[in-house]
């Protein structure tokens, strides 16, 4: 019998007065009185609590069958209601006989007749006997605008989901995230019940379903649930359109084949079986004992799960939150295909730290070339220095490499900030844009991908707003109604590339020229070559759009674009065919940290020219060089005439009149347009690191930065853009 | 149509899927109600009943922002609406969150799809408790 809640303990006194009170509740029952049952049901749960806690298993077992009559009462899962609450007042009897007695005869009629009355509700094997859902028929709604209004709003719903998907992917641990994707096909489910739309119901069931299982923590976020989430999507939105068609051409719904989508939901479960949980994992190396787990998992339950059980165990201090969060590395790591996929380990460091190792890096790479160049080194006859000197050289350049790719990150996480970005524009002025990204994966330096989102974003809205046609503009011209926007990055050279090509209707250059004129940036017969008048948007300024729009504004921005793009010390493009759509290529260095420099010898100093910008060099030819009025010296170089600048003189650095033949010429470009630069010689073409020259002379026009050259001497980097802007001012 | 129901009350209905929102409006119209207020979640619903005398909230469960147990605790907690009654519209296949709803006050709850005829006979049971306990 019980230990210490019969007899005359305080407990037993506070036990026989809740017994009362319930006794008192259990007569005054009626099965339509749900507000009551439920008050009902939470003093009986409290009162299981209170036996659990003691030592009773006959009293806490009756309570807890008591407690699941009254669970199937408020569910309707008792078909006499009446008897239920029989059964209930029956239990509360026994429960204060027990109290009185300290415990019930077996035999005793009363006894009896609950366990008969238990038994022909179905309820002696507690968790059998589960009542078949509801399915009252439907009402009809031949409501042409309901369903009008639902496919919209259905739409409406679905369209965030892509975005919130790939986020769920990145962040598996999001709650909040699978809660908001689960959300539309729970309504659209509820909805679809009512208007008669079986398949469309019986899908969003499915996914529905896939997605509770991962609310619950029962199923593990992969890019196999992802990709069944987004084929329903897909299919649901078909069924949309079918819902659409049909209607307007009044026929019967299409039949849908469900049955792939439904075959692939039991593999994911079996998946997701040999995943192991993270508690499991916890347990496994002994960081938790497995019954704190079970408390933790008894806790989340009760919060509703709205919090994941590593945060409760770090929270509860049972566990430190570096050991969870290798354990979820590790539990990924098992989610992604298989297990056979092992996610490497991370440490986080301060960004700080690694630029600070990178540029001492370069300084290293520097100072090894200066002892190698050394006189005395390279006069050295000792094979075995000669030796270790290579092998020095070698490790260096690889720590160097190295060091450099630590502040590497795929510039995919930058991409799909635009997906979002998309959506939101084309929604807002009404055009349908499916957005490819291409070529995530690839790295970019962390300083550079902040830089380059801003002129991004301005791009991407550009091609949505301006380049792109609304679906109407595009049906009328043949093309598909949903516009396609790429966005693309590989690595090309020591450049990364990125692109943002849109299929729309191309840049419209006679509007980009009248404009032009009209500002007065080009006279009013001057013919430009196509190319030249695309590359007129970036002229500060510049706007064709004829309605200032509230996406991309003015137009304003396009010079800022470029600025910063070469700022970066990377280059725009553009590339355009009516009708066909428009290209921007974006040409940036790998990091912002190096660049493959040109050596020059300009007069007395020596110059670094960055070499992406160098086409070729040519020793001129006296036949070659013209001077003409208006225009100045000219340099023929293969049937082309390109004006030429006297570095020397535009620098300062020695005479300025050498006779061009004397000298060399180097072919740069810098925006599609070139020009022949005269230098002295090529000293060679190294790697340099680029030094701030400080606050002082942060903005000397021509002057990029400087580096210390191989024999640690101070070089300075020219930049195109400002030379050329010297020259022509 | 039903007896002990006063239609001219306002009744709430609170759903943040529009069209859902019109179908429960148009059933609460077959069963008589005339004067329904919308609102699309948990806290333009409590705005509302705080602001108007409503009658009767039939309330979603899943919405964002607040979802209806939300809801349904708030009204509870506020001794200006403690005993408002609140009627929840639930998906099958959500039992555990019935008997939530039902621990934290509900006063009845109906089951996605329904008929007019379950939803009346719901609203009629809450209201016969009702006259049934002022009665008493």
């Amino acid at each position: 019998m019980n230990k210490d809640l019969s007899g005359k303990s305080p407990h037993h006194q506070e036990f026989t007065a809740d017994l009362e009170q319930l006794a008192l509740k259990a007569v005054m029952l009626t099965e339509d009185d749900l507000p009551a049952v439920g008050a009902f049901l939470k003093d009986l749960e409290s009162l299981q609590e209170k036996l659990a806690a003691s030592s009773a298993p006959e009293a806490a077992d009756l309570v807890s069958q008591l407690v699941e009559v009254a669970h199937r009462l408020v569910l309707q899962e008792i078909a006499d209601a009446v008897q239920a609450l029989e059964i209930i007042s029956l239990g509360v009897s026994l429960l204060q006989k027990w109290v009185r007695q300290g415990g019930w005869f077996r035999s005793e009629e009363e006894w009896r007749q609950y366990c008969r009355l238990l038994e022909e509700a179905g309820l002696t094997a507690p968790g059998s006997g589960e009542a078949p859902p509801e399915v009252p028929g439907a009402p009809a709604f031949e409501d042409p605008e309901l369903l009008a209004n639902f496919l919209t709003e259905a739409r409406e719903h679905l369209e965030g989901i892509e975005t919130r998907l790939i986020h769920l992917e990145q962040h598996p641990q999001d709650l909040a995230a699978v809660n908001a994707i689960f959300r539309p096909f729970h309504t659209i489910k509820g909805v679809a019940g009512f208007l008669n739309l079986a398949q469309i119901q019986e899908l969003s069931h499915e996914v529905e379903f896939l997605l509770d299982e991962v609310r619950n923590g029962r199923l593990p976020v992969s890019s196999e649930l992802v990709d069944t989430v987004l084929a329903g999507v897909d299919l649901l939105r078909a069924m949309l359109a079918d819902l659409e068609e049909a209607m307007t051409e009044s026929r019967a719904l299409r039949e849908f084949d469900l049955t792939p989508i439904k075959a692939r939901i039991p593999t994911l479960r079996e998946a997701a079986s040999q995943h192991p949980r993270l508690g499991e994992i916890l347990v496994d190396q002994g960081v938790v004992p497995p019954e704190e787990v079970a408390a933790s998992l008894a806790r989340q339950e009760a919060e509703y799960r709205t919090r994941p059980l590593g945060e409760l165990l770090v929270e509860e201090g049972k566990a430190p939150p570096r050991t969870v969060a290798g354990a979820l590395v590790q539990q990924m790591a098992a989610a992604r295909a298989g297990g056979e996929t092992v996610t490497p380990a991370t440490v986080k460091v301060d960004l700080a730290k690694v630029d600070l190792l990178v540029d001492l890096m370069g300084e290293l790479v520097i100072i090894q070339s200066q002892v190698r160049q050394s006189p005395v080194i390279a006069a050295a006859t000792d094979q075995k220095l000669v030796r270790d000197l290579g092998q020095m050289s070698r490790i260096t350049s690889d720590l160097q490499r190295i060091s450099m790719s630590l502040r590497m990150v795929p510039i995919g996480a930058t991409f799909r900030k635009m997906v979002r970005l998309v959506r939101d524009l084309s929604h807002k002025v009404g055009k349908r844009v499916s957005l490819l990204l291409e070529g995530e994966e690839t790295e970019i330096d962390r300083n550079m991908v902040e830089a380059i989102y801003d002129p991004l974003v301005h791009l991407v809205r550009n091609a949505v707003d301006h380049g792109l046609e609304t679906p109407a503009e595009r049906e009328a011209q043949g093309k598909p109604p949903e516009g396609r926007l790429w966005l693309r990055a590989y690595q090309k050279g020591g450049n990364i590339v990125i692109e943002i090509e849109d299929d729309g209707r191309g840049l419209d250059r006679e509007a980009i020229l009248a404009r032009a004129r009209e500002r007065g940036l080009v006279a009013a017969e001057e013919n430009l070559p196509s190319a030249r008048i695309d590359s007129l948007i970036f002229e500060p300024g510049f706007s064709t759009a004829r309605q200032v729009s509230e996406v991309s504004g003015r137009g304003v921005g396009m010079d800022v674009v470029k600025q910063t793009v070469e700022h970066l010390r990377g280059k725009i493009e553009t590339f355009s065919q009516p009708g066909q759509g428009t290209r921007f290529t974006l040409r940036l260095p790998l990091t912002l940290a190096i660049i493959d420099g040109l050596v020059v010898r300009v007069g007395r100093e020596r110059y670094i020219l960055p070499a992406v910008g160098v086409r070729e060099s040519v020793r001129p030819k006296a036949e070659d060089c013209f001077t003409v009025a208006g225009r100045g010296e000219l340099l023929r170089v293969r049937e082309q005439l390109l004006p030429l600048v006297r570095l020397h003189r535009l620098l300062g650095t020695g005479n300025g009149d050498i006779p061009a033949t004397e000298a060399l010429a180097l072919v740069v470009e810098q925006e599609g347009c070139q020009k022949a630069l005269l230098v002295d010689e090529i000293l060679g073409k190294q790697e340099v690191v680029i030094k701030s020259l400080g606050p002082m002379f942060q903005h000397i026009p021509g002057v990029a930065g400087g580096t210390i050259l191989g024999d640690g001497r101070v070089g300075l980097i020219l930049d195109l853009g400002g030379i050329f802007a010297l020259e022509q001012g | 149509m039903s007896k002990g129901i006063d239609f001219s009350m306002k009744v709430l209905v609170v759903d943040d899927f529009a069209t859902m929102r019109k179908i429960i409006r148009n059933v609460l119209k077959q069963i008589g109600f005339e004067n329904i207020a919308e609102a699309e979640d948990g806290a333009a619903a409590l705005q509302i009943i705080g602001q108007e005398k409503v009658g009767l909230v039939v309330t979603d469960w899943n919405m964002p922002n607040m979802d209806g147990l939300e809801l349904l605790k708030n009204i509870r907690r506020n001794p200006g609406s403690a005993h408002l009654p609140v009627l929840m519209v639930t998906a099958e296949g959500m039992k555990d969150n019935v008997l939530e709803a039902v621990k934290a006050g509900v006063s009845n709850y109906v089951v996605k799809p329904f008929t007019a005829e379950v939803l009346q006979e719901k609203i009629e049971a809450i209201f016969r408790k009702l006259a049934a306990q002022g009665s008493a």
